[in-house]
């Protein structure tokens, strides 16, 4: 096996391994609109562009 | 058919001429004055083209090679231009046990041209033709399939040496021509209507046997085979490895957590909720799944969650809203009744939660919430998947390397037909 292919093997799962704790451990998994009042946060409904009668 | 000479001398400027391309050339022209010389009458004088630019190649009369396992030498140069914008030469080379072949630069890439009088269906095809059809005409040949690729109007720029047909500088050619996956036919609309077959042979193998070392082409070439990479296939089967155990990791992760019941407590009424929230781990993120029954309305829903100690962890505020209806005979809904809030835990204990719905209203309006008690269900370790996800796309990329290539070059080999669907 030459260099190349052992190094994509180990970058391989490298990757996969990585992006199974960062999914565990819920990295980035927070909502993002925490800390967000109603007052700021709602303009009330906000479907009005869609096609409701 | 001329006599067999060695070497002739132009009638025009008195150069010795070497002949050297068998006894179906017809036409000579003088490497020194450009005279075009009839070599099948006695070498008349038929015109003469002075200082004439040259095309740029670097192979010269004379100069042997070998392609496609035959040895052939070049006996004539002949500089192609098509509205002044596209330039190529074509070398014609002579084998005595082969006859007669092109050798074509253009853009730095060599193609190999032969007289094709196999069978082929539709037996021609015109311009007039191309411009009516609806779709790319196709002919079949070769047991391939040619699709069409360009029309091309071009000019003689420049000739010497010698040629198996009547060439002259200033004659123009239109051609057609038709694409498989590693040749093209070329139909030529004059009134002889002869038919080539050009290949794309070995580029640094045949250089090398003229004896040059060219530098390799920048742009793909329409006939230009798709080099594939030594590890190419390795990578793609690992790809595909990963793209499994991507998959199978993110079907598990999609379902991991663990329910928690909340403790609802009695205080709150009306569409308010208290709750306490018995976390008891810090590993991935808390889900508050809130469910309400908002039909054709809406609902803003403030929620506060403090931790073990009393602090507020956070607040915040989801609109929720489903819409629902039948249009013109078709069901449509859109928007959702359902909403998740994904915290992270800083300690393992009892949060609080509180939860109210302080605006809402039926339809587009603001009339007040119009619905029943929201509920809760609540999950903890909930994992974020959505690494996993991009790490199944990227092994997706890479087992799909092989065709993405594919595509990537026939859509380069392809960009410079003609063709218009208008």
């Amino acid at each position: 096996m030459n260099l190349f292919r052992l190094v994509m093997i180990i970058a391989t799962a490298g990757t996969l391994s990585g992006a199974w704790w960062l999914s565990v451990n819920g990295v980035g998994g927070e909502s993002s609109d925490l800390d967000r009042s109603l007052r700021t946060g709602s303009g009330g409904n906000t479907f009005s562009n869609s096609s409701v009668k | 058919m001329r006599a067999e000479v060695a070497e002739v001398a132009c009638p025009n400027c008195g150069v010795g001429l070497k002949a050297l391309g068998g006894g179906r050339v017809v036409i000579q022209v003088c490497t020194h004055c450009g005279s075009a010389l009839d070599a099948v009458d006695n070498f008349r004088l038929l015109k003469t083209h002075a200082e004439l630019p040259r095309p740029d190649t670097p192979l010269k009369l004379g100069d042997k090679g070998r392609i496609q396992g035959v040895d052939w030498v070049v006996i004539g140069i002949l500089g192609w231009s098509e509205a002044k914008r596209w330039t190529w030469t074509d070398h014609q080379l002579y084998s005595p046990s082969h006859g007669y072949a092109w050798l074509t630069l253009e853009e730095g890439h060599l193609i190999f041209s032969r007289a094709w009088r196999g069978a082929m269906s539709p037996t021609w095809m015109t311009e007039r033709g191309i411009e009516t059809a609806e779709k790319p005409p196709e002919i079949a040949a070769r047991g391939q399939s040619y699709r069409y690729y360009e029309t091309t109007d071009a000019k003689v720029t420049f000739a010497e040496g010698e040629f198996s047909w009547a060439v002259m500088v200033g004659d123009r050619s239109k051609t057609l021509s038709f694409m498989s996956t590693d040749a093209m036919l070329t139909l030529d609309q004059g009134p002889e209507r002869e038919v080539e077959i050009s290949t794309y042979p070995p580029q640094a193998e045949t250089w090398a046997s003229f004896g040059i070392k060219a530098a390799a082409p920048l742009r793909v070439h329409p006939l230009q085979p798709r080099r594939v990479w030594r590890d190419e296939r390795f990578l793609s089967g690992l790809g595909a490895v990963a793209t499994l155990v991507a998959t199978l990791a993110w079907g598990v992760l999609q379902s991991q957590g663990n329910w928690v019941e909340p403790r609802v407590l009695p205080k709150a009424g009306g569409l308010e909720v208290e709750a306490e929230l018995p976390i008891t781990t810090t590993t991935g993120v808390v889900e508050l799944r809130i469910r309400t029954d908002v039909y054709n309305a809406w609902a803003g829903i403030e929620t506060e969650v403090t931790d073990p100690s009393g602090t507020v962890l956070f607040q915040n505020a989801r609109e929720v809203g489903y819409y629902a209806g039948i249009e013109d005979g078709e069901s449509w809904s859109e928007g959702s009744q359902v909403t998740s809030i994904y915290f992270r835990p800083t300690e393992a204990g009892d949060y609080g939660l509180s939860l109210s719905v302080p605006e809402g209203g039926a339809g587009e309006g603001a009339g007040g919430p119009s619905l029943s008690r929201p509920s809760l269900t609540v999950y903890e370790g909930r994992a974020a998947s959505m690494w996993m996800l991009m790490a199944l796309v990227l092994s997706a990329l890479m087992a799909g390397l092989p065709l993405i290539r594919d595509w990537l070059h026939n859509r380069a080999r392809w960009r410079g037909s003609d063709w218009s669907d208008d």
